[in-house]
């Protein structure tokens, strides 16, 4: 079977596509977007191998693009992740599958075979879960839930700025930097700016929150 | 496109060691286990794939590794802290860093934390053959043009922390342990509890910290703390 791979780490796709061709497939080995395009007319795959994040654009795209060009050919998302909503867009943009590296080897190359011989893939449940929450995350999940300005303002709190620093970086009255950042302080849970740096510091998002 | 396979023995008088004992660590399990099918085709290189930082410093410390490859970024997990553990345990272990992204401040930490060598995944797996001999002969293995970047940031960051220096050497023993509490982020009386003083005295100690430094806010002491290297990351 002829497996187009398309994954800018070559450190792993280079192995798989290997390994691949011990089993006695015929493989290629793109890294960008342009380059799946491309190999679909003169490398005529069979089957797709997708990751999720490229240097030219999401593999979602890329699905989307090389379902709409071949439909005959099942493209299968490989990717770090393990979120479930990555797994439900990827099948939106018509992935016929979704594989995650967390996945030992021998799974991701059953699959793959079995999608090669025209099966449809059960979805693999385990593979995705909602990561444990951990600190990082909880923190990175807090900061992405403010507003830009208020990010501004958190920004410049790291960087030791006073409120009438902020206002005058940001342009606003004193009181609105104020209002700002007892925003801030609120959304992050944090009763002093002084706990909100330390949180976002610690959480290692000091330089841009 | 070249499709990598085994490679023949060519690369064995290029390695100090007849046989080097290889740990290769990174959640992505299927990542591990393919690279260490093609790297165990290597004549000279004996390969243990494990995807759990536990797992890691076990056959890590077990002794027999020679190189162990750790992800220090991104989704193949941190294993920052278990190659400093590995260190410890067994300082001649080589450590090389398998990295997703590019972040010059994340690779000063890892050549900090003792790792010798640094590979971004986008490089193919001849760079990652060519780091682990490098380490093997002793030497520090960086990509060159991030080297440019890294020698950029080290001196910047040792002119700031020398500024910060000078200026913290101002403040009395007690001053300066007041002050790294409150770069923990710790209130006031959190901290008169941590050293057995008087809020009231906290707060004097705030009040000198700040004239000593000529700074108006608690904040923006503990910037200078941090950059000073004193407090935390």
């Amino acid at each position: 079977m002829r497996v187009l791979l398309c994954d800018d780490h070559r450190l792993f796709v280079e192995p798989l596509s290997a390994v691949l061709v011990a089993r006695g497939h015929e493989t290629r080995v793109v890294t960008t977007l342009a380059g799946a395009v491309r190999a679909l007319d003169d490398f005529e795959p069979e089957l797709c191998v997708m990751d999720l994040r490229l240097p030219d654009g999401s593999g979602l795209d890329g699905v989307a693009a090389l379902h709409r060009r071949r439909p005959a050919c099942p493209v299968v998302v490989l990717s770090g992740s393990v979120d479930r909503r990555d797994a439900a867009a990827a099948v939106t943009a018509g992935a016929a599958g979704f594989l995650s590296k967390a996945q030992p080897m021998s799974a991701v190359l059953d699959a793959l075979d079995r999608l090669g011989a025209g099966e449809q893939l059960a979805p693999a449940s385990w593979a995705f879960q909602d990561a444990e929450p951990d600190e990082h995350r909880r923190v990175r999940e807090l900061v992405a839930g403010l507003t830009g300005r208020e990010r501004e303002v958190l920004h410049r709190l790291v960087e030791a700025a006073d409120t009438l620093e902020i206002a005058r970086a940001l342009g606003v009255a004193p009181s609105t930097a104020r209002t700002h950042l007892q925003n801030v302080l609120l959304k992050l849970g944090v009763h002093s700016r002084l706990q909100a740096v330390s949180l976002v510091v610690q959480a290692g998002m000091g330089r841009e929150p | 496109m070249r499709t990598p396979g085994p490679r023949s023995g060519g690369r064995v008088a290029t390695l100090p060691c007849p046989m080097t004992r290889l740990l290769l660590a990174d959640d992505h399990r299927s990542f591990v286990e393919v690279l260490a099918v093609l790297l165990g085709a290597e004549p000279d290189l004996q390969v243990v794939a494990v995807s759990r930082p536990d797992e890691a410093l076990r056959v890590g410390r077990s002794g027999s590794i020679d190189v162990a490859v750790l992800a220090v970024d991104g989704a193949g997990g941190d294993y920052l802290s278990t190659g400093e553990a590995l260190l410890a345990a067994r300082p001649d272990i080589r450590l090389v860093a398998v990295a997703q992204g590019c972040d010059v401040a994340t690779l000063a930490r890892v050549l900090r934390t003792g790792f010798r060598a640094w590979v971004p995944k986008a490089e193919g797996v001849d760079a990652l053959l060519d780091a682990v001999a490098a380490v093997l002969r002793g030497e520090t293995h960086v990509p060159p043009l991030l080297l440019t970047e890294l020698l950029a940031h080290l001196f910047r960051e040792e002119a700031e922390v020398r500024t910060a220096e000078t200026r913290l050497a101002a403040l009395s023993t007690r001053e300066r342990q007041v002050l790294e509490a409150m770069a923990h982020g710790w209130s006031g009386a959190e901290i008169a509890e941590e050293l057995a003083i008087s809020p009231n005295t906290v707060r004097t100690h705030t009040q000198n910290i700040l004239a000593k430094l000529d700074l108006h806010t608690s904040l923006a002491a503990v910037a200078l703390a941090r950059r000073a290297g004193i407090a935390g990351p």
